[in-house]
């Protein structure tokens, strides 16, 4: 599989410069202590340059300059030997990216599994299936058709939003309806787990948050989503409630293997799957990279805090005043 | 008959299942999602074929496969969600007897299914022909078996299988859907990949050097003629 395309040699530079993180200001200084003064808005385009071919990324710092950090590929690109970018570095951003392909073919395959075995049981003209048997294969297609839109309903979105942007349709919303949706979504497949979640309000009253109502629904549910999968069968999720410093602040919990913090710097790229986290699992690594551009979107971000044997919270803060456009 | 069906999304399992019931009347159907659990359940309950998902969350397929081959001579067909050769061989090498491609739909699999039982059912071929011999090689097809170096050789049925037809031609190419077809089906003339795992299994049992060979020699893009005793000889 070809690259989309290489970075340029600026951009190259500017991984370089970028050390273990900077701002817009910081990389045009770093230019600039080297000689190279910068025409305004070149260190930003070059920043979403890299930003685009993974590379590096917003960190999930809050403030009102953002702050860009490598991502792992960028890292191992950066360290890799200069005379070498283009053959090795290169060569392994390829296999990076033809890998992420196998993994999203794996993540289509499975449902598409279930739904031609369903479909062709139902069709075959010599099977005579009982009504119980029709149903329970039409519950299978439905349940795999829903599996595939969200996996396209997620590839697409994280493709826009690493585009420019979503547009938000903000509008004041109750963070608790949105945690209690969240939880009617999660709750058939924590049913079947045997688990158990919890929704904890610690604030009374629960002042309403400017956001888009469906994307916050969304990147909750990534969360709870991911808080389902590694809580073992019969175990507790909770879903927290608070404010603090003008933010709304959803803190999931939940009693899974927790995430060794070598891994936690990579959670939030595009097709990082840990370790706990096998195909198997049905972790594409979409989830949380979406779930933290919806909150870098509102001007928030998601904060980690996890240790092996110990679980792991993820908790999703956005300002109570959205991300700081005007309110119509 | 019993088919053990592994493969955590259980969607899978349960439309398997189900396809199984309303077509087969006389197969139960087990399921498990995870390669321990489906470790143990070959151990208990003895099934006739195992369908076994590449990838498992604990254990990848590829090894439940060779700890099945431990200590079972089941049937099993590996099931994965990646369309690539290399998996298909590591399978293959494994000592997998069939390979289905994500997605399938039930046919498919009842086909493969069927294939690989008749294979097995199949008692190893016979002939009245006196035993064979070539250089330290020995074949007595009456007792279906072969000897290396004064050794009895250990072959699993399609490696027997294999030589058999392969000796019984000496000196003769025979081409890959030929042997395909006498070995594991009609069905199976393009799977030339089986064909290249099994001959490799046989050179290595053989100590055959594919470059310089004793008994099986490549005849490429046609098949393999086995050198017979008085090419030897010559």
């Amino acid at each position: 599989m070809a690259l989309e395309r290489p970075p340029s040699e600026l951009g190259l530079a500017s991984l370089a410069l970028l050390g273990p993180g900077a701002s817009e200001r910081e990389l045009e200084a770093r230019f600039a202590e080297r000689g190279a003064s910068l025409d305004p808005g070149v260190a930003a385009g070059l920043l979403e340059e890299l930003g685009s071919l993974g590379l590096a990324r917003v960190s999930g710092a809050n403030g009102s300059a953002r702050r860009w950090v490598p991502t792992s590929l960028g890292q191992r690109l950066r360290d890799a030997d200069p005379l070498s970018h283009d053959a090795d570095a290169l060569g392994e951003l390829e296999r990076l990216r033809s890998d992420l392909l196998a993994t999203i073919s794996h993540e289509f395959r499975t449902p598409l599994t279930a739904l031609r075995t369903g479909i062709g049981l139902l069709l075959d003209p010599t099977l005579e299936p009982s009504p119980e048997q029709r149903r329970s294969l039409l519950e299978t297609i439905e349940r795999n058709t829903e599996r595939m839109q969200r996996l396209v309903g997620d590839i697409l979105d994280l493709a826009r939003f690493r585009a420019g942007g979503l547009p938000l349709q903000l509008r004041r919303v109750d963070p608790v309806e949105i945690a209690e949706a969240t939880r009617a979504s999660i709750a058939p497949l924590v049913r079947l787990h045997a688990q158990d979640i919890a929704l904890v309000v610690e604030v009374e009253p629960v002042p309403q948050v400017y956001g888009d109502r469906r994307r916050l629904e969304q990147a909750l549910l990534n969360l709870v989503a991911n808080a389902q999968k590694f809580t073992p069968d019969g175990g507790r999720i909770e879903v927290r409630l608070s404010t603090r410093d003008s933010t709304v602040r959803w803190s999931v919990s939940d009693e899974g293997p927790g995430i060794p913090l070598e891994d936690q710097p990579r959670l939030f790229e595009r097709f990082f799957v840990g370790e706990q986290d096998r195909p198997g699992r049905g972790g594409v690594g979409l989830g949380l990279p979406t779930a933290l551009a919806i909150a870098q979107a509102h001007g928030g971000t998601i904060e980690v805090d996890s240790a092996p044997g110990r679980g792991s919270r993820f908790t999703l803060a956005v300002p109570l005043d959205g991300p700081g456009e005007p309110e119509p | 008959m019993r088919i053990l069906v592994v493969d955590d999304a259980q969607d899978v399992v349960e439309s398997l299942r189900l396809g199984f019931d309303l077509q087969w009347r006389e197969v139960e159907v087990l399921g498990a999602g995870t390669g321990r659990s489906a470790l143990d359940l070959v151990e208990r309950e003895h099934p006739d074929i195992v369908l076994l998902d590449v990838g498992l969350p604990d254990i990848d397929g590829f090894s439940v496969l060779k700890e099945i081959r431990a200590f079972s001579d089941v049937p099993v067909v590996m099931l994965t969600a990646r369309d690539d050769a290399m998996d298909k061989v590591k399978g293959l090498e494994l000592g997998a007897d069939d390979y289905v491609t994500k997605p399938f739909n039930h046919l498919e699999v009842m086909a493969r299914v069927r294939a690989v039982l008749r294979r097995h059912a199949l008692p190893a071929p016979t002939s009245r022909a006196p035993s064979f011999r070539s250089g330290e090689l020995e074949v007595d097809f009456g007792r279906q078996e072969a000897r290396f170096r004064g050794e009895r050789l250990e072959l699993t049925p399609t490696e027997y299988k294999l030589l058999y037809h392969l000796v019984r031609n000496a000196g003769h190419v025979l081409q890959h859907a030929t042997l395909l077809a006498k070995v594991w089906g009609r069905e199976y003339v393009d799977e030339v990949d089986y064909l290249r795992v099994y001959v490799r299994r046989l050179r290595d049992k053989l100590d055959d050097d594919p470059e310089a060979p004793t008994y099986i020699r490549t005849e490429r893009g046609l098949g393999y003629r086995f050198i017979g005793p008085a090419e030897r000889s010559g």
